[in-house]
């Protein structure tokens, strides 16, 4: 019955660790639902479709260096250059056995889209920002 | 009129306990409406369509061996596992769903935490089309 503290999660887009920006990171996990219900079922019946993976983080934003968060999601969201590798440790210690690795591997179309990206500057406070990738293909939960 | 306290819930899928994650459970039934309001009927007018049930939980991961986050993901896209829902940790809900959402988040200042939502699809075995058992 172990619960897990979220203050130790990384992140990285493209191979550059941007959990030294972020505070908060969602991976939502979503299946289509095909309906197969026929006049002889009592309930309405479903199949399961698709899977499909997507991402949203917020943190505050970095903009010093090539390697940080800022200038990795912008050019990825410029340039056409397929997508990228997306790595989720929800708690900071996998991949082992009892803390998975999530992680959208790219190769060729498969991979980690920037699907959105938001500054928001507030005079009163710090600069920060939030973004969304949608997986293109599998991710995969690693245990080793 | 007894009244019952959610404080002792039990919730298994795919044989997996997991009310030892799980703060919160919803079982919702839902039954489609079929309009049959004709110009001369006073109020409006409904045959009830057939029934289907959802199951929306939420909790704290764990993302150890033989628990929810490997039991869950690992079925995004099967076909369908069994489910158990016992609001007052003795009588309930039982029947084969699939999976239909999983969302883990992590803040900086708080526990990992997870959603999952279910689609109810059979009854004694996946795509039966057969209604959940009250036992």
């Amino acid at each position: 019955m172990a619960r897990v503290h979220g203050q130790a999660t990384n992140l990285s887009f493209n191979g550059v660790a941007i959990e030294d920006e972020l505070n908060s990171v969602t991976m939502n996990a979503t299946v289509a639902e095909a309906d197969i219900t026929a006049f002889g079922d009592a309930y309405q019946n479903f199949l399961a479709g698709k899977k499909n993976i997507s991402f949203d983080v917020s943190g505050s934003l970095d903009m010093d260096f090539a390697s940080d968060g800022d200038a990795t999601i912008f050019d990825h969201i410029s340039l056409i250059s397929g997508p990228k590798t997306l790595v989720f440790d929800p708690d900071g210690a996998g991949p082992d056995t009892n803390s998975p690795e999530y992680t959208c591997t790219s190769s060729g179309l498969t991979g980690a889209i920037c699907s959105n990206y938001t500054l928001s500057l507030d005079v009163g406070g710090v600069a920060s920002y939030t973004a969304s990738f949608q997986c293109s293909g599998a991710t995969t939960r690693a245990v080793s | 009129m007894a009244r019952t306290h959610g404080k002792d819930a039990d919730f298994a899928f795919d044989s997996v306990a997991i009310e030892d994650e799980l703060s919160s459970a919803t079982l919702n039934f839902t039954v489609p409406e079929a309009d049959i309001t004709s110009f001369s009927d006073s109020w409006q007018n409904f045959l009830a369509g057939k029934p289907t049930a959802t199951l929306d939980v939420s909790g704290f991961a764990d993302l150890a061996s033989s628990q929810g986050d490997v039991t869950i993901f690992g079925e995004l896209g099967l076909e369908g596992e069994e489910w158990d829902f016992e609001p007052d940790g003795t009588t309930g809900y039982n029947g084969f769903a699939i999976v239909t959402s999983y969302s883990i988040t992590s803040t900086v200042g708080g526990p990992i935490t997870y959603s999952a939502s279910f689609r109810h699809n059979g009854g004694s075995a996946a795509a039966d089309g057969a209604a959940p058992t009250r036992a």
